[in-house]
Order: structure tokens, then sequence, then C-alpha cells
């Protein structure tokens, strides 16, 4: 399970540190703004994403693709005929990677992707709720979950997010990982925003991993209900 | 601390000179010293300073139209600073294979930036831009004081008005007690030495910077021998500078 | 800093009047009073730190992440024997809108405060470069820190140079064995961690100057006994766009001093300066103990059953 905080960046309109059991993210975004005449699009609004990483100089080539995945997404949810000629910029820093430490990227070369892919799936689920506490207009709500087949057990799925320890992280042999961002209608999971599959799997896998994408997003999104529920309460000019 | 003996008992430095004497300086407007150059009509006025072993040359370009219509500030000129530091300036060549300045220059084209935005008096020349370009030729210790003095003269042989004249000294410390004005190279590379900078040869400092690890009850007395260097060194500035347009006037006429 | 805030001329009237009165836009009643500082260790990291100024409502005024990240490299060819240290700073659009985020100027003043901690950190030895080397000339560790804004109104100087020792000295890199030049990089969970080696510790402090009069006037009057302008610790945002000079020393409570600078601006009598960096040593001293105590805290717990596993014997305390 994640825990998140909100409205916590004072300079941006809505902002979320999400925390997962291995990594950390802070998003804070702001919209619709002034944009500069190169973003200027006449009948929609532009949306710029920056995420940095959690050491070194960046975005680097890893973060300019998550960047990207990021920014198709949004571009489908956010309505953004309702803000023409603005923008809408998104920020996103990682404090906490589970692959910092000294040596744990050596060895496996799905180390580096799992890495962006935790990063990716974090900064999804944040950047939804920094969407909502800035009060952006959305056609519908979306949670991202990330799952792992190994090869030991193929029929047992993980989702990473609840992976504790490096150690454990780094014992799985994984086949597959797979990233689903799921499209919510009327508190039910229904369409596919993104599908990111690293790995070898068959259809399958892809049909489990489906079914436990929707478990996981319906279980997320109670979670993400009540947090809203919580901050409605508190929020505008029915705070008691 | 140090394998040379920086300060004799006698009295005297590795270069024979005393702890308070400074390096021998010269400055001069260089380049055809024609009337063209004399009246302005052209952007460009050399001016080569010597102090000691360190050869500078500073061009000063404005005040000028800026070329980029977003640097106009309608109050005041903006000052641009760029410090080329030549590779071959030191004994030891410069490996960086790069043409990028290193960090410390950009450090000091920051200082020097902010050291004359106060002093020249940027207000009478609203919507446009000074820029001051530095070439060091060689280099001996305490370059950023010769640049600093170099800058000062330019201005004035510029003709750009300023509130008053800089002048820059480096300092050094020997055995906790003896300080050495106006330092040389093996100087500078062996003890912990600093830079200041006064306005009008008063006691107004309006730059200081210690990058080496220095004792702070001794930071009395490492102003006082600073601000005493840069008030000789302001007489002799003027007295320079008199000298060079003396002798303009002459060949004008 | 943030180049396009720009202050409205009433604004500015008010602050500075403010100042004039010794009053700060944040309810603090001095010009020499500082935030709250708070420092907060991420327990089961080493180096991991956030650090925040707190204003007088307890909200979180500047907030920064200061990460500790280490990797073997192979030395420069000039300094074999020496490890390598980096400081990453650089503002993005999280700290505020107003800050670039591809750009990072070399003219830029977040480009001259990271130089300047990452000179007080090297020039002064205070960590031991040479302790980091693994076999010379081959494999060195590469120490970096990355100082991320996370939240910002002010005062980054002084927490960037908090931050980052404070993440220094918490840091532990992983041991490792040479045998037969080969290198062997143990995990924690083989061996224990080793600190870094923090000679000293420097704190960075800035004083920022305002004029009160003309420019030309201050130039042309004895400043040694007239007041020209005002003094203040830890500006605000706002108060930093506005301000006319800075002084900035870098002090240990060794009283020495490790990096002071004055990068031009208002021109200021020079007893002045000396009783600033006079000024500074007390409130170095207080801000070290309160870093050395967190980090002391964060040992305790760390180290809850430490004394279980102790071999030592009890000896009589007297």
């Amino acid at each position: 399970m994640s825990y998140s905080k909100y409205s916590i960046l004072e300079n941006h309109d809505g902002s979320c540190e999400l925390s997962t059991q291995n990594s950390k993210v802070i998003v804070g975004i702001s919209g619709p703004l002034e944009p500069k005449q190169r973003h200027r699009l006449p009948l929609q609004s532009a949306i710029e994403v920056i995420i940095k990483p959690s050491s070194g100089l960046g975005p680097t080539t890893r973060e300019v693709l998550m960047q990207d995945k990021l920014a198709t997404v949004l571009q489908a949810v956010i309505v953004t005929e309702l803000y023409p000629r603005k923008l809408i910029q998104v920020n996103a820093q990682i404090l906490e990677s589970p692959f910092d430490e000294f040596g744990s990227m050596n060895g496996n070369t799905f180390n580096e992707i799992t890495s962006s892919m935790i990063d990716l799936n974090s900064c999804f689920n944040s950047s939804f709720i920094s969407l909502c506490d800035a009060s952006i207009a959305l056609k519908s709500s979306f949670v991202s979950s990330l799952l792992a087949i190994t090869e030991e057990n193929s029929s047992k799925l993980i989702n990473l997010a609840n992976v504790s320890d490096l150690d454990t992280l780094r014992s799985y042999n994984f086949k597959s990982l797979h990233l689903v961002v799921l499209e919510i209608e009327e508190n039910k999971p229904t369409n596919i925003l993104l599908l990111d599959s690293k790995g070898d799997f068959n259809d399958d896998d892809l049909v489990k991993v489906l079914d436990a994408a929707q478990q996981n997003t319906s279980a997320e999104f109670k979670n993400i209900r009540s947090l809203f529920k919580e901050k409605l309460s508190q929020d505008f000019i029915w705070k008691k | 601390m140090s394998r040379f003996e920086f300060f004799t008992s006698e009295g005297l430095r590795i270069d024979g000179r005393r702890s308070g004497e400074l390096k021998n300086f010269e400055s001069s407007i260089t380049t055809t010293s024609n009337f063209a150059n004399f009246s302005r009509s052209t952007s460009t006025n050399t001016t080569y300073l010597q102090m000691g072993q360190n050869k500078v040359l500073v061009t000063i370009n404005g005040p000028k139209e800026p070329t980029n219509r977003s640097k106009i500030d309608i109050t005041k000129a903006t000052l641009t600073t760029t410090i080329n530091i030549s590779k071959f300036s030191k004994v030891n060549r410069n490996t960086n294979k790069s043409n990028l300045p290193d960090k410390q220059t950009l450090e000091w084209e920051y200082e020097i930036t902010q050291l004359f935005s106060k002093i020249v008096v940027l207000e009478t020349y609203p919507k446009s831009t000074i820029s001051i370009n530095v070439t060091v030729l060689q280099q001996d210790g305490g370059l950023l004081s010769a640049i600093i003095n170099c800058i000062t003269t330019a201005l004035i042989n510029n003709s750009v008005q300023i509130y008053d004249i800089v002048t820059a000294v480096s300092v050094g410390i020997v055995d906790q007690k003896h300080f050495l004005l106006d330092l040389n190279h093996l100087e500078e590379q062996f003890l912990s030495s600093g830079t200041i900078a006064t306005i009008g040869g008063s006691d107004e400092v309006c730059l200081m910077r210690i990058r080496d690890k220095f004792p702070l009850d001794l930071i009395e007395e490492f102003v006082q021998v600073g601000v005493q260097g840069c008030s000789v060194l302001k007489h002799i500035i003027i007295n320079q500078v008199k000298d060079m347009n003396l002798n303009k006037l002459v060949e004008i006429q | 800093m943030a180049k396009d805030l720009e202050i409205s001329n009433i604004e500015k009237k008010f602050i500075f009047d403010l100042l004039a009165s010794s009053q700060r836009l944040d309810g603090r009643k001095s010009l020499l009073e500082q935030r709250n500082l708070n420092i907060v260790i991420t327990p089961n990291k080493f180096g991991d730190i956030y650090i925040e100024y707190k204003r007088l409502d307890g909200s979180i005024a500047t907030r920064l992440h200061c990460k500790v990240t280490s990797e073997v490299v192979k030395p420069k060819a000039q300094r074999p024997f020496e490890g390598t240290f980096f400081i990453n700073c650089e503002f993005n659009g999280l700290a505020g809108l107003n800050f670039e985020n591809y750009k990072v100027g070399s003219n830029s003043d977040e480009f001259y405060y990271g130089r300047l901690i990452e000179s007080m950190i090297l020039r002064s030895n205070a960590l031991d470069l040479e302790q980091l080397c693994i076999i010379a000339g081959l494999k060195v560790w590469n120490i970096r820190v990355d100082v991320h804004v996370l939240e910002f109104d002010g005062g980054f100087l002084e927490l960037a140079s908090i931050g980052c020792m404070t993440s220094l000295l918490h840091y532990r890199r992983p041991d490792v064995t040479v045998r037969n030049e080969k290198v062997t990089v143990h995990s924690f969970d083989e061996k224990e961690g080793v600190k870094l080696g923090v000679l000293h510790i420097p704190i960075a402090l800035q004083f920022n100057l305002f004029q009160l009069k003309e420019t030309a006037e201050i130039i042309k009057s004895n400043s040694s006994i007239e007041n020209n302008e005002l003094v203040a610790l830890d500006c605000t945002l706002k108060e930093d766009l506005l301000k006319d000079g800075e002084f900035i020393i870098a002090l240990n409570k060794n009283r020495e001093i490790v990096q002071l600078n004055k990068p031009g601006g208002l021109p200021i009598a020079a007893l002045k300066l000396i009783q600033f960096a006079h000024m500074a040593l007390p409130i170095i001293e207080e801000i070290t103990s309160k870093m050395l105590k967190a980090i002391e805290i964060d040992e305790r717990q760390r180290n809850k059953y430490g004394h279980l596993l102790s071999a030592e014997n009890d000896r009589y305390a007297g």
C-alpha cells in the first residue's frame, strides 16, 4: 500500500508526496499557466512533464522516456480543450529509488528496467493525486499498478509497490514486468491507458496480469477516494 | 608548512620585496593610440596592465545598444563580463582540451559583474549594455586583483562614469604573523591568502575573498594590511592615468 | 535567483520600511533572527536528509533534500591518491514556477553558491579525500551529494551547507577489501559501512546588506561612523531579491575561516566586516551542535539493541 501526502508544496497548485514500500516521489503540478510562445497550442493546452532523477543531473535519457510515457497518459486524461493556449506543468522529483545504494544495479540487466518502472509507477499515482489537488479538469480517473511474473512461479503475480526491501527485490528472478495504467469510470476499472510490458511472456500471462491489475486498481482507488473524502472535508468553505 | 622560507629574518621575501611592498605596476592604453580611438567613435579601446608578472588586457565595449532585445533594462545599463585566460599564460600548459572557461573563471566573472554593477553609474546609460572583456596573457599570483585594477583603469580610459576608483590587492600570511602584500605565484600556491578590493582608497571594502583556511582572530590585521595596500595602489593608478592622458593630449595636438 | 519574479515598487517600499523598523515579512521581530532549523534524517538510510526552515507559524518555508551516493571510479590523472567529490545542486520547477527547468546559467546565483559549498568542503579538507582511495591510480570512491530544492523561500546557502555536511557526517560507504588487486565491495549485511572522514565541520552563513542611501552618497561618506546599511540574516525570497549586497562567511567551530566572500555589491566599512565575522561564530557553534545532536539521536535509534550485542565488560562508573 502506498502512503501519500497532498498539498505540501506552497508554490504549486497541486502537489503530492507519494511513498510506496520502496520508492518516494514528489510531484508538483501547476496550471493552467501562461506558456512561452513555443508551447502555445491554439485549441488545447500543452502539457509539460519534467522528471528529475534521485541522483545526478537530469533529465537523462532514462527520465525522458519516463516523461514521454507520463505525458501521453496525461494528454488522454486531462480535458485539454478546456484550457486553450495554456500550459499545464508537471514537475516530478524522485526522492528515493530502491536502486540508489552502491552496487545495486550490477549483475542483472533487469535492474535498470525495474528501477525506472518502479519510479514511473509512483510518478503516475502521485501525479493523479496532484492533478485532483490542482483542480484540473479530468475526463476520468486513473491508477497505475506494477506487476511482475517470476521465473520460478509463473502463476503468482507480485505487486512491486509492496516489496519492502532491496534484497527481496533483487532475489526475485523476474520473467516479465508489466506496468498497467487503467482508466476508472463509475468506480470501475475500464480502459487500458498504458500497458508497458518488458520481458518474456505469453497471452495467458497478460490476461492474468490484467485481472490482477483490475483488482489492485479497485483497491488502490478505494484508498484514494477515502483520501479525497478526508481532503474535501477539510478544504473549502464548508470546513468546520 | 612549506619548504621555502617565504619571509626571512631580514624581512625579505623570495623575490626581494619587503612584506608591505607592491609589485611593479604599469598600465597603458595600448594598440594604436590614435585620434579615432580617443574619440570613442570605435567601441574598442584596449587597456593593458602589467602588475608584476601578471599581464592583462581589457577591452570595454559600450555603452551600446544591446543585441538581444530581452536584455534591455529601462532604468539602467546592464553589465556583462567575460574573462578569457589564455592557455599559454601559465608555466604548466593547461591540458584541458575544451575551450570552455573553468569554474574558477566563471566565479570571477560573477564576482566582477556584481562588483562593478555598484561602481559604474549605470543609471546614466539606460537601455544599453556595457561589456567588459578580459584577456589574461600571463599570470602570476594575485590574478584577480590585477584583473580588477585593469578594469578600473579601462573604465576610466573609456570615459565610463564610475563613482570612484576600485583597487584590489592580494594578501597572504606567513607563520600566522607576517602579512605579505601582493603575492607572487609561489607565495599564492603555498600560503593562506585572500583578495581584497576597496573603493577610492578608503576603508570601504567592496570585494573580499578568502578561499583557504584562515584563523578568525587574524582577520583584523588581514583587512588592515589589505586596505593600506589598496590606498597606496589608488595613488599609483591615478598618477598613471594622468600621465597616460597627458601623453594622449600631446599626441592629439 | 528567480529572475522572472518581479516585485512591485509599492511592495519594495513596504519591505524596506519593515526592515528599517527591524521587522520581517514573516513575522520575525529582529533582522538577525533566523527561522527555525529542522533536520530530518530518513531512518534505514545513510546520508539521506531533509532539512527545512520553518516559519513562526510552523509552516515550511524552505525545504531541501540532500542525498549522498557513492560509486567506484578511476581517479584523475593528476591526483591518483585521492577520491573525488561533487556537489550537484540546481533549482528546478518544483521550487517555484519562476525557476527555469533546463537552463543552469553559469552566471546564476545557485551556480555560485553550489561552487562555494563545494570549495568550502574541498579546499579546507573537510572531507578527507585520501581516505577514499582504494587502489592508487586505478580505483577510488566518488562521493556525490545531490541537493534537491523542494520548497523555496530564501536561505538556500545556509541550508545547503548544513545539509551537505550533515549528510556527509551521516553517510556510510560500503566497506571494501583488496586482495591481489581484486576489489570486493561488501554489502551492509556482510560488513558494517565505513564513515567518511569528515575532519571538521564548516558551515556557511550569509549576511544580506540593504542600502539606506543613494550609492553616490554611501561611497563619498565615511561609513565606519555613519550608518549606511541594514544587515539581515536569513532572508526570505522577496527580501533576497531586493538586497544590495551580501557577505558570506563559512566558519568551523575551531575559530577558522574556511571561506569568506564578499562578491561585489554594496561597499561596506572594513570594521563592520570584521564585526560580522565575529558575530557569525556563536551562530555557527549553535548550528553545529544542533547538527551533531540530530545525528546522535538518529544513531541511538538505530543502535537500539547495540548494547545487548556488545562484548564490553561493565565498568565501575564511580
